[in-house]
């Protein structure tokens, strides 16, 4: 149960009421819709991370969904787990998410993300150990995404736990649409 | 030395590039036109939060300074505090934001507000205490942007501490957010 209302849409009005006309009907948002209209801030930023970063799919992904492992934000974890089989992740590769940055089902570059995910979540400044062997198989442009991927779902995490935002009910198929949000 | 070398002008896209001209020249904003798509949204959302909120300005760069103390951002905490000082904060509340809370400094609000910073620094999910305390001072949007202003302050210090942006050599004068506010305005509607 959440632990405060969801806002009622029937009283949104103006800008609030076209961005939540546009958004999925998923509770995250119903929750943030108490926010008027900086609803509409935050999950711009959201989708220009998932829909219009340089950062390959997957490897976001797999930070995403290890932010939501180590903040147990259960919420989280199923939402983009979602994502991820979307996007063709294999089951193998989801669990091993859970296990850590060693599992054997990553490849190397994997291994890398996870384990500067896991350093920048526990220390907020990753240690060269492993921002230096990542920063060679990226991009300045993605290391700076995948910096700010992480900083970015830890919000989530933390406004999806202390407000216990509830999962949506079973048949419930409602869905953050990252094709639509590439095409923008 | 930056972890990543500021971005050249020449390198940015036109939106970018215009985007940076026009914000106060801060180091963190200078690395972040290089985060590509994401800079302009980046952008809207912290003057959003920082012009438009519901939370009281004071009430707001405690627990964003906070927040820096706790993560160790000695260039967060640097802005902030000029912030703060801009906003007419008084040098021993900004001071005692680094100690022990509760506070006499503070009102009943702000301590309850920097406590609920501590939890959800600490353990992601506040407790029902905490949360209940803070929400007999706080409205439900105050207490939703609480939240996200912790959240957006974990991942600015992320970003700062991680990519090792230096401060400035001379400070900024004024809070910088009039002026960041007028830069975004002219992004709306491209979102």
């Amino acid at each position: 149960m959440a632990r405060i209302p969801y806002f009622d849409p029937a009283n949104a009005e103006g800008r609030l009421k076209e961005t939540i006309e546009k958004l999925p009907g998923l509770n995250i948002f119903r929750m943030m819709a108490h926010s008027g209209d900086l609803l509409a801030k935050f999950t711009g930023l959201g989708n220009h991370i998932l829909g219009r970063a340089k950062l390959d799919a997957v490897l976001r992904e797999i930070a995403i969904i290890r932010v939501g492992v180590l903040s147990k934000a259960s919420y989280e974890v199923y939402q983009h787990e979602r994502i991820g089989r979307d996007i063709g992740m294999s089951e193998d590769l989801i669990k091993a998410i859970h296990e850590g940055p060693d599992a054997s089902a990553f490849d190397d570059l994997q291994h890398l993300v996870m384990a500067f995910t896991d350093d920048v979540i526990q220390n907020v400044r990753a240690s060269d150990a492993t921002f230096d062997p990542l920063a060679k198989h990226l991009s300045h442009k993605e290391m700076q995404e995948l910096t700010l991927t992480i900083g970015y779902y830890m919000m989530v995490s933390r406004f999806l736990e202390t407000f216990d935002v509830d999962i949506e009910e079973e048949g419930n198929k409602a869905s953050v649409d990252l094709k639509s949000l590439e095409r923008k | 030395m930056a972890r990543l070398p500021y971005p050249d002008l020449k390198d940015l896209s036109p939106e970018n590039r215009d985007l940076m001209a026009s914000l106060p020249p801060l180091n963190v904003f200078r690395m972040m036109s290089g985060a590509g798509a994401s800079f302009a949204p980046f952008m809207q959302f912290i003057s959003a939060y920082l012009n438009e909120g519901a939370l009281d300005p004071e009430l707001r760069e405690l627990v964003i300074l906070r927040v820096g103390h706790l993560c160790g951002s000695a260039y967060e905490v640097h802005q902030h505090e000029r912030v703060s000082r801009t906003l007419g904060m008084s040098v021993p509340r900004i001071q005692a934001v680094k100690g022990n809370l509760p506070s006499d400094l503070f009102s009943d609000a702000e301590n309850a507000a920097l406590l609920f910073a501590d939890e959800q620094v600490a353990q992601v999910k506040v407790s029902d205490t905490t949360f209940a305390a803070t929400h007999t001072h706080l409205t439900d949007p105050q207490i939703v942007e609480l939240t996200l202003i912790v959240g957006t302050y974990l991942m600015v210090c992320r970003f700062l501490e991680t990519l090792e942006i230096e401060l400035e050599e001379t400070d900024i004068d004024g809070s910088g957010l009039e002026e960041i506010e007028a830069s975004v305005k002219n992004l709306n509607g491209s979102e």
